[in-house]
């Protein structure tokens, strides 16, 4: 808890608002405390003239009884601050403990308790509190009580979800097991453990209670014995053409108080989930260039993709990742390239740096890619030719992808046939609806979805459908080339294989050139003519795919094959590759690979190892390549 | 369409075509009328038109006509018996209804004969009656069961608002007055004829050329519902009307503003209503007289009056206010500020300061009213200065009438009308009087007040209330502060609002409007 | 079929809801110290009047009685009459829903539309300067007292300035119809509109940008860029179209809240609103009125929320009624 406390109080100093607002608060905190030692004028006495503007002697002038409005700004503090502690603890204390209670126990008394909070929901609260306020007499406690009886449920819905996630931790189950009876629980394991977002929303709750108080002393209930901003400000109303400045202090100071905390608050949820701040947003504009003056033109031979020392790193706060650390390789049209590594390793990367569909804190430092012979990419910079870029003209036309988890790549608002439609539409201008539905028909005979789910929303498929539905997209306007990334991922063993099977299957009626990206060993084996295989950013090995499960010529690659899960073999063995973290893997001296190498000398930790050809196009960026590859791999049993 | 300006405009170019321009007034009023029948309830949006198209017997505001009883309307004299039980009153014989009838003594006797039957609101003032007679046709006797000198001026007061006059050939077919026809569409004997109602908006009127005091000068009147004081001062100060009554008046504090306004003029009119203190005498320390009286010498009538009337209202030392001017004893005087006297009579009385600086703690209370919110907010400062801790304890108008009622208030801020009949004594300050909210009780008051209402001598009763006065101002159950002042604005050439000066004598009426005119009608 | 018969499940649900509501509220008046026969027979009426009035008025029963009364004259679509006017509740009301119709709707539409859409801009751009100063500013925009920012434009429009009416729905002396009416309207309308929709507006903003900034890291747009659609179109196809999901849900249960904002800014601009009734009657005690217009205020926001869910079902195929 505590480091988090510190590390989410950093964070939230770090941050502009957040940090005034502190300030904000220190300081109105600091007068309501120090009021009756700042030497002011009594805030009740009415000793001066009256309706003086604001001079040297009186900050904020005087008002309609020659009080001194300064005196009375710093006063109203108190009755400001009262109130937001008050009612926010008091809410939160009587949310915790029926939200807890409502979360913990479950059944009937949870659809109770649920069903109150629903109602409180329905009600508008601030006439309940005028109501109560104006029918048992207008005084602070009175008004704070209204308060929190009105706001607790927002505390308790809170509370209710986060002890449902609690309740199942062991160390709930460890007391309960003990013997500990349900109160002694939740008092001491639940409420505490959940009670950290709940004092987040305290902060905008805190807010919620100033406002109203100011609201019901402007509306002239108040309590009448004390100095309130609202009700200065009711008392400002009436002088406001006489003395605006009456009304303007108070309504100056709720201002300040409110938008530090609600900033406040804000600024906390922030440090504790920083990507909030910055996830999304449009693609931004990168860095263009010219084509190059005397491009080759393409022939037969020339390679559909081909990809040089490519660089791709990603800003996250001050730091920098190079996800993609130099990577080249070469497809030829109609090939399929497999692209294979543990997630981290830059695979993911290096697929949205081909479609040019980065998030926006990656940016390509360097590196080529070129389609067709034709430079998409050059130095990391976008070529644009006659104001458009080049990748644009190829999007879907040419190169189109597969995603994974479709659930989510696919919109889930419109139906596929809608989403077919619309890209159709986008890129062949003319096209009729009944060639278009004709086209969608005929994509999906070929995928194998009955034509009659066309209308369906994403979600009415079952999860293997989906998938086919991303993969009909993908072929719609009848691409070239075709980048897979991980598209079998979320789906069970069994549809697995059959989506696999129908890639390779499309593949190869299609001539479809592919580029499959997959943490699997096994699902790229089926479908792939060559294999690379990827490790913090860059392709450690590369060699068509038989040579690479018969002479795997790098450790890393054979501790890949080594774990190679079949449908018999236990799938634990995943999790035993090492954790890599790329950035301290790129930082260190020699090779990537050497903190987890088996194999590992002091040459590895020393000396950054060089691509060795092992022929046929295999290649491994080892030392100990040529012994490696000598040296058939063991078949495990 | 900005009615009244457009008839300025229209006479400043048309004036030597057309030798009289229509006068349109329109008078802003808080409340929408329930409806136009007077007698069944007091209804605060109908008391403007119905007042101008019914007429009353006779009237009377508090003192506004001064040294008279009651004012007439209908009834151009009357005469009072020897044993103050019979009046006989004896009408106009120009009075005709909207419809061309003859206004009739049956009319009157008709009118108060089913306002009694029926106890509407006004039977209050005519219970002591034994029976109405009509001699003939414009001759009303009205007989009492007992000597009552205040029935006079207590019903003509109350007919302002209850007590008028219904034609008895339109409404003897139905049953009370709050039935039939002519319950929103009313037939009077006033200066105005009814024209229309526009629901939610306003009441259309025009000038009856047959009234018997001759035609109004105002042709138009409409009675336009504003609720809200805002609104009203914003139109007013649009030119959108040219009367903006008291009720509507911002601060008094912004009454500079408006005089240095060459378009404005200001009136301020005595209300004729009290503020005053009530003090409860069941209270603890409340019940020791010196405390009262350290009360009274600790409250500043003057910083309260400059803080918060804007040095307009008048601080009340007698115990009554102006209506009540020829029965004020100017020997019974209330103390002025001095709050040494004040903490010296605290010692005194048992009360020193606590080791805190407090002597005693009270709550001010009073109904949620500008004027006695700024009272008991200055008080409470004024007595803490002396060593008493008080706090306020205001509520709403309803609440705080039903807590004064069932005393349970220690001191509270009271508005009260003390007139306009000294009667009006015996309700407030003996044993069992209605309006005895601090549980005040004189064995000699109880008596003097019971016997002076009976007396028909004027001196006499005059002497029996000044002594009721020195009790009162002796025992300090009550401390008066301030007598209420109005302000309403008006713009230049208007004349004859019933708050500016002889405006209620042409006006007959709080509400009449018959003796307004406007700049462009000739004098 | 399917749909009716949700449609009468909620509104069945929406009785034992209200009746809560009516039985809270007539236990809080009738708990409260003060006598309301006083207010109903008015100031200094004698103890035999007054008494007539609770006979008159059913109040010298028993409680759980007067509380039956009440019910029974619910049910059968009474809500009684105003104590202070004695007019139909129901009318009262209903002449009064227009004017906070007209206010909190224009308010509530202005505030949305800009708030989304600068809410939406902001999420093209998260984490720049200009997406931290709108934040910071939409924060201090909702956390202004209503009230005062309605003094303060008041202040600078009406007393100052003298651009526009600081008060009232319409001019006494205007025109009662047509065009000029309704442009009379329109400039009393302005500053009451500008006021509550400013604070509103920070909260859309807020809103907005974290619902489109949610939806724009969403797979699917990454999709719809590779495809190749324009900017534009993935904005408002694919990311506000999936945004606008938790935005009318926050609009549909924001309805009480606004109802809120509503009382005091048509306090401040003496707007004849719902909002000022309310609080008018519960200064002077109506209970009948207070009572109605409670009941009639949460059969409206349970409305809101049924009108909400069927919104987002019709937004969102996923969701079935």
């Amino acid at each position: 808890m505590t480091p988090t406390l510190t590390k989410t109080l950093r964070g939230t100093l770090r941050s502009v608002p957040g940090a005034l607002s502190l300030v904000v608060l220190a300081i109105i905190t600091a007068a309501a405390l120090l009021a009756p030692v700042l030497g002011l004028p009594d805030p009740a006495e009415m000793e001066f003239a009256l309706y003086q503007p604001p001079s040297a002697e009186h900050w904020l002038g005087t008002d309609n009884f020659g009080r001194d409005i300064f005196a009375r700004v710093v006063w109203g503090a108190r009755v400001a601050l009262m109130v937001a502690i008050g009612a926010a603890l008091l809410s939160i204390l009587i949310g915790s403990v029926l939200g807890a209670v409502a979360g913990y126990f479950g059944g009937w008394v949870d659809g109770l308790l649920s069903r109150v909070f629903d109602i409180f929901l329905l009600i508008p609260t601030f006439f309940l509190i005028l109501l109560i306020v104006a029918l048992f007499g207008a005084s602070l406690p009175l008004t704070i009580i209204a308060i929190a009886l009105t706001t607790w449920p927002r505390s308790a819905r809170l509370m209710r979800s986060q002890v449902l996630t609690l309740k199942s931790r062991v160390y709930v189950q460890a007391a309960l097991a003990a013997g500990a009876p349900h109160w002694l629980v939740i008092l001491r394991h639940v409420i505490p453990n959940g009670i950290a977002p709940i004092i987040t929303d305290g902060t905008i709750l805190m807010g919620m209670a100033i406002l109203t108080e100011a609201g019901l002393s402007f509306l002239g209930l108040g309590d009448q014995n004390l100095v309130s901003w609202g009700g200065m400000i009711f008392e400002g109303q009436r002088h406001l053409r006489l003395a605006p400045w009456m009304s303007i202090a108070p309504g100056v100071a709720l201002l300040l108080l409110v938008a530090s905390l609600n900033l406040l608050g804000d600024s906390i949820t922030f440090a504790m989930n920083p990507q909030l701040r910055t996830r999304g947003g449009a693609p931004k504009k990168r860095p263009t260039v010219a084509p190059p003056a005397n491009e080759p033109a393409a022939t037969t031979d020339t390679p559909i993709l081909e990809v040089e020392d490519l660089r791709l790193v990603y800003s996250v706060g001050a730091r920098r990742i190079a996800a993609v650390d130099g990577v080249s390789f070469t497809l030829r049209r109609g090939e399929a390239l497999g692209i294979v590594g543990e997630s981290g390793c830059g695979k993911s990367s290096l697929g949205s740096a081909l479609l040019q569909t980065m998030p926006n804190n990656a940016a390509l430092t360097g590196g080529t890619i070129r389609y067709d012979g034709r430079a998409i990419v050059l130095d990391g910079k976008g070529v644009v030719e006659k104001g458009r870029a080049r990748i644009d003209a190829l999007r879907w036309t040419r190169i189109a992808t597969i995603f994974q988890s479709a659930m989510n790549a696919l919109n889930p608002v419109t139906t596929v046939r809608r989403q077919m439609t619309d890209a159709l539409r986008l890129h062949r201008p003319g096209i009729t609806r009944a060639e278009a539905t004709a086209r969608i028909g005929e994509v999906f005979g070929l995928i194998g979805i009955p034509r009659s789910r066309m209308n369906a929303y994403p979600h009415q498929l079952s999860g293997g459908m989906r998938q086919r539905a991303m993969i009909a997209l993908s072929l719609i306007l009848e691409p070239e080339l075709v980048i897979a990334d991980e598209p079998t991922t979320a789906l069970d063993m069994l549809i697995q294989d059959q989506i696999l099977g129908e890639i390779a299957d499309l593949r190869a009626r299609l001539n479809l050139s592919l580029i499959l990206v997959s943490h699997d060993m096994g699902a790229v084996a089926e479908s792939c003519d060559v294999v690379a295989v990827m490790y913090a950013g860059r392709i450690v090995e590369i060699a068509p795919t038989r040579q690479i499960f018969d002479n795997p010529a790098h450790p890393y690659t054979r501790t890949l094959i080594g774990a190679l899960p079949s449908l018999t073999g236990p799938l634990e063995e995943l999790e035993s590759l090492p954790a890599t973290d790329s950035a301290a893997v790129a930082a260190a001296q020699g090779c990537r690979f050497a903190h987890a190498c088996p194999a590992a000398t002091d040459l590895c930790r020393a000396k950054v190892p060089p691509a060795v050809p092992l022929g046929d196009g295999h290649i491994s960026e080892c030392h100990y390549a040529t012994s490696f590859a000598a040296e058939p791999r063991e078949v495990r049993a | 369409m900005r009615l009244w300006t457009s008839t300025i405009l229209a006479t400043a170019v048309l004036a030597p075509a057309l030798a009289l321009a229509e006068t349109t007034l329109i008078m802003p009023q808080q409340d929408e009328p329930r409806t136009l029948t007077p007698a069944p309830s007091s209804d605060t949006g109908g008391h403007g038109p119905t007042s101008n198209i019914y007429s009353h017997l006779v009237v009377m505001d508090w003192g506004i006509v001064e040294g008279v009883a009651a004012y007439g309307d209908l009834a151009d004299s009357w005469e009072v018996s020897e044993d103050a039980t019979t009046y006989t009153f004896h009408l106009n014989t120009d009075a005709r209804w909207h419809d061309g009838e003859d206004v009739t003594s049956e009319d009157v006797k008709f009118t108060y004969e089913r306002i009694m039957e029926k106890g509407y609101t006004f039977s209050s003032f005519l219970r002591d009656v034994k029976s109405i007679e009509t001699p003939d046709d414009d001759t009303v006797v009205i007989t009492l069961n007992k000597p009552n000198m205040a029935f006079l001026p207590m019903m003509a007061q109350g007919a302002q608002w209850t007590g008028k006059i219904y034609p008895e050939h339109l409404w003897a077919d139905q049953d009370g007055f709050d039935t039939g026809p002519y319950v929103n569409e009313p037939v009077g004997s006033g200066p105005f004829k009814f024209v229309r109602w526009d629901r939610g908006t306003a009441v259309v009127l025009e000038a009856n050329e047959d009234y018997f005091r001759g035609p109004p000068a105002v042709d138009t009147l409409i009675f336009r519902t504003i609720p809200d004081a805002n609104v009203a001062r914003a139109e007013f100060e649009a030119g959108q009307f040219p009367y903006l009554p008291f009720n509507y008046a911002p601060p008094l504090a912004e009454a500079p503003i408006f005089e240095a306004d060459p378009d404005i003029n200001v009136v301020y009119t005595p209300s004729h209503f009290s503020r005053d203190l009530q003090l409860n005498l069941n209270h603890e320390a409340l019940g020791n007289p010196k405390v009262r009286e350290a009360i009274a010498y600790a409250m500043d009538r003057e910083q309260m009056n400059r803080l918060a009337f804007n040095n307009s209202w008048t601080p009340g030392y007698y115990a009554g206010v102006s209506s009540l001017q020829k029965w004020i004893n100017e020997d019974a005087r209330f103390p002025e500020h001095d709050a040494e006297k004040a903490e010296a009579l605290l010692d005194e009385a048992g009360f020193p300061r606590g080791e805190d600086g407090w002597r005693f703690s009270v709550k001010v209370t009073g109904p949620n009213i500008s004027d006695c919110s700024a009272i008991t907010e200055i008080l409470v400062r004024q007595l803490r200065d002396v060593g008493i801790e008080a706090e306020l304890d205001r509520f709403d108008q309803s609440t705080w009438f039903s807590r004064i009622q069932e005393k349970q208030f220690d001191i509270s801020c009271y508005f009260g009308r003390y007139g306009p009949d000294p009667d009006a004594y015996r309700e407030h300050f003996s044993t069992d009087g209605a309006r005895n909210f601090m549980s005040y009780s004189d064995a000699e008051l109880d008596q003097l007040a019971a016997e002076a209402n009976t007396i028909r001598d004027e001196e006499t009763r005059k002497e029996m209330y000044g002594r009721i006065q020195e009790i009162v101002v002796r025992d300090m159950p009550y401390i008066n502060v301030f007598e209420e002042q109005k302000m309403s604005l008006v713009r230049p050439g208007w004349t004859g609002f019933a708050v500016m000066p002889g405006g209620f004598n042409k006006s007959i009426s709080w509400f009449g409007v018959y003796g307004v005119s406007g700049p462009d009608d000739a004098e | 079929m399917k749909l009716l018969r949700y449609l009468f499940y909620r509104l069945l649900q929406m009785f034992p809801i209200a009746l809560f509501i009516v039985v809270i509220n007539f236990a809080l008046i009738h708990m409260a110290p003060g006598d309301v026969s006083i207010l109903l027979a008015g100031e200094g009426a004698d103890p035999e009047y007054m008494e007539q009035v609770r006979e008159r008025y059913g109040l010298n029963l028993p409680l759980y009685q007067q509380l039956g009364a009440y019910i029974g004259q619910l049910l059968q679509g009474d809500l009684g009459l105003s104590f202070r006017t004695r007019e139909p509740v129901i009318g009262i009301i209903a002449e009064r829903i227009p004017a906070t119709l007209l206010l909190a709707g224009t308010a509530l539409v202005l505030a949305s539309v800009l708030g989304v859409a600068i809410g939406a801009v902001m999420a093209r751009r998260p984490g720049s300067a200009l997406d931290t100063a709108v934040t910071t500013l939409s924060i201090s925009l909702f956390s202004i007292p209503v009230f005062w920012l309605g003094l303060m434009l008041i202040l600078l429009f009406a007393v100052t300035l003298r651009w526009l009416p600081s008060s009232g729905m319409a001019s006494i002396a205007g025109p009662r119809e047509g065009i000029g009416y309704a442009l009379d309207v329109a400039r009393h309308m302005v500053l009451p509109v500008l006021s509550l929709a400013a604070i509103w507006l920070g909260q859309y903003v807020r809103l907005s940008r974290a619902a489109v900034s949610e939806t724009l890291a969403e797979p699917y747009v990454t999709t719809a860029r590779a495809i190749g659609f324009p900017e534009r179109r993935v904005m408002t196809r694919f990311a506000l179209r999936n945004a606008m999901l938790p935005i009318v849900t926050v609009l549909g249960l924001e309805l009480g809240l606004l109802l809120t904002g509503a009382v005091l800014t048509e306090t401040v601009f003496s707007w004849p609103g719902l909002g000022r009734l309310i609080y008018e009657a519960i200064l002077s005690r109506d209970t009948p009125v207070i009572m109605g217009a409670f009941l009639i205020m949460s059969f409206t926001v349970m409305l809101a929320a049924l009108l909400t869910d069927l919104v987002y079902a019709a937004l969102d195929p996923r969701v079935r009624l």
